[in-house]
């Protein structure tokens, strides 16, 4: 067996493992199951919260929500990182916005977001946002410093101009950092979905899971939240498989 | 026919902070024909890359002028072509599309590129590795590259800054040997600067010595080896006269500079 399957196999075999002692314990009464939940209470939980349609609309809004606010700050990230490495008046002049974005606990900053954007949507994507666009800025900024002077004069030399440079150059040789910012933004988007849906919203997994834990509800609490973990899970798979992909030319 | 002429030109590099400016280059005159390929050998930090960049207008002269064909020229443009030592291919970009750059830049159409592209790199013998990328090749091949990348621009003078500098003296011969082959199926202008004192000879028309830092014109040299030139002409008498003088030349040079920076015995 190869070194990938081994390591494959005996990861499931230990999982599988860790849920049938979970049961167990749960049925010889070891652990209360009503407070600790069982295996097999989850997943009746799962298919009653199926059935209802519960789940697909709360994975939908959620859904929704990290899409759009990683999106824009995948966007205002790299445009804003961009300007700033161009630009060094644009760089003194917006450092110290990002430091402060990245420096604070932002979630103190909900109840504020709550009065000016309102419960619900706009104020999810909105922590959402501003959890994750830092690290794709500030990623795509020490891209752009990072590139190196003779590609920059191969293009001058055959005549290319600004637009060349930006082009053909700083921006395809950022993308190796704009991907690790990106896959950075990608776990703090997801974060902020939760985080936002917890405290400014009455839609989402994140509700959810408050919803039913206030309501002592264990195993539905572990319907959205293993929801979320498999969300999280696939996410960052597919952002490597897209980050190999793109940075084939890497030695 | 004169196709290039430089006329004392001079360059300072603006000071570094609270230095004095550095003349990299004083009153250099050099008159190149066309067909012609001149070698230009001198002490290190003579100014040789200084100016190739000034005669591809990547840098402005401090005074005096760059002409082609009678007239001066002002920008980068595809009329002169730079082979870097560094290569400087774009990683992110396979052998074909680094071919195409500098097509790109005038606007050529991409079909029509590509046509382009493909001829040039068959010229230097890479049909099969149009899809790898930089870091997939040798130095050797990467170097090719860069001569594809040159020649696409159909440029009237080729700009070599020690393009073999980088390769270990076996390939460097090669190389050396293709670039000549490549050389007289259009005679293109070549002005090409190494450190090596065979590759000058072997390759050249006329070498150009150039004195240490502040660089200037102290002695031009004509080659006259017949032509075309198997690897076997660097046995020959002849070879080694020439061999004598530049190597005279340049310890004199080094000797005034009191530097010997980077083993400018080459061979
Ligand atoms: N941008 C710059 N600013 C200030 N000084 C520079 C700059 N570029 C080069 N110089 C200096 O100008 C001199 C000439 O440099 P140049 O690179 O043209 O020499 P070179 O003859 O090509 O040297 P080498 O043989 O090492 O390639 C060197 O002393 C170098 O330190
Ligand atoms: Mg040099």
């Amino acid at each position: 067996m190869s070194e990938r399957a081994q390591s494959l196999v005996l990861g499931v075999l230990g999982f599988a493992l860790l849920i049938a002692a979970w049961e167990i314990c749960a049925r010889n009464g070891l652990v209360n199951p009503v407070v600790v939940s069982s295996p097999s209470r989850i997943a009746a939980a799962f298919a009653r919260q199926w059935a209802s349609g519960d789940l697909a609309t709360d994975l939908a809004t959620s859904a929704v929500e990290f899409a759009v606010g990683f999106g824009a700050a995948m966007v205002a990230g790299v445009a804003i990182g961009l300007a700033m490495g161009l630009n060094r008046f644009v760089e003194y002049a917006v450092d110290p916005f990002v430091w402060f974005v990245y420096a604070s606990p932002l979630i103190a900053f909900y109840p504020l977001l709550i009065v000016w954007l309102g419960f619900g949507f706009a104020t999810v994507v909105t922590v959402a946002f501003l959890l994750s666009f830092v690290s794709i800025a500030v990623n795509t900024l020490a891209g752009v410093h990072a590139v190196d002077p003779s590609h920059m004069r191969a293009v001058l030399a055959f005549g290319g101009g600004k637009r060349d440079l930006v082009f053909k150059v700083v921006l395809p040789a950022s993308v190796p950092h704009i991907l690790a910012g990106a896959r950075i933004g990608l776990g703090r988007a997801l974060h902020g979905v939760v985080l936002g849906e917890m405290f400014g919203s009455n839609d989402g997994l994140g509700y959810s899971i408050t919803r039913y834990a206030a309501q002592l509800k264990t195993a539905d609490v572990f319907v959205p939240l293993i929801t979320l973990v498999v969300l999280g899970v696939a996410i960052n798979q597919a952002s490597g498989l897209l980050e190999a992909r793109l940075l084939r030319w890497r030695a | 026919m004169t196709q290039l002429v430089v006329q004392g030109l001079r360059l300072e590099y603006p000071a570094a902070r609270g230095g004095a400016p550095f003349l990299a280059l004083s009153d250099v005159d050099l008159a190149v024909e066309k067909g012609e390929f001149v070698t230009i050998v001198g002490p290190s930090g003579c100014g040789k890359s200084t100016m190739l960049m000034l005669i591809a207008a990547l840098l402005r002269p401090t005074r005096g002028a760059v002409s082609l064909n009678g007239q001066p020229v002002a920008a980068p443009g595809p009329d002169r072509a730079l082979v870097f030592q560094d290569f400087a291919l774009l990683p992110w970009r396979n052998v074909l599309k680094n071919v195409e750059l500098g097509l790109e830049m005038q606007g050529v159409a991409a079909a029509k590129r590509t046509d382009i592209a493909r001829k040039n790199i068959d010229m230097v013998g890479l049909r099969a590795f149009e899809r790898h990328y930089p870091h997939q090749l040798s130095g050797g091949m990467r170097q090719r590259v860069g001569i594809a990348r040159a020649l696409s621009v159909d440029p009237e003078v080729l700009l070599m800054d020690e393009p073999f500098g980088a390769l270990d003296a076996q390939i460097r011969q090669v190389m050396g040997s293709e670039l000549l082959h490549i050389w007289e199926r259009d005679r293109k202008t070549i002005l090409f600067v190494t450190h090596d004192i065979d590759e000058a000879i072997y390759l050249a028309d006329r070498i150009v010595v150039m004195s240490a830092s502040p660089g200037r014109v102290v002695q031009q040299i004509k080659v006259d080896l017949p032509r075309p030139r198997g690897l076997s002409i660097r046995t020959s008498a002849k070879f080694n006269e020439y061999r004598e003088t530049l190597w005279n030349l340049l310890e004199e040079q080094v000797r005034q500079s009191g530097s010997w920076a980077r083993g400018e015995g080459g061979a």
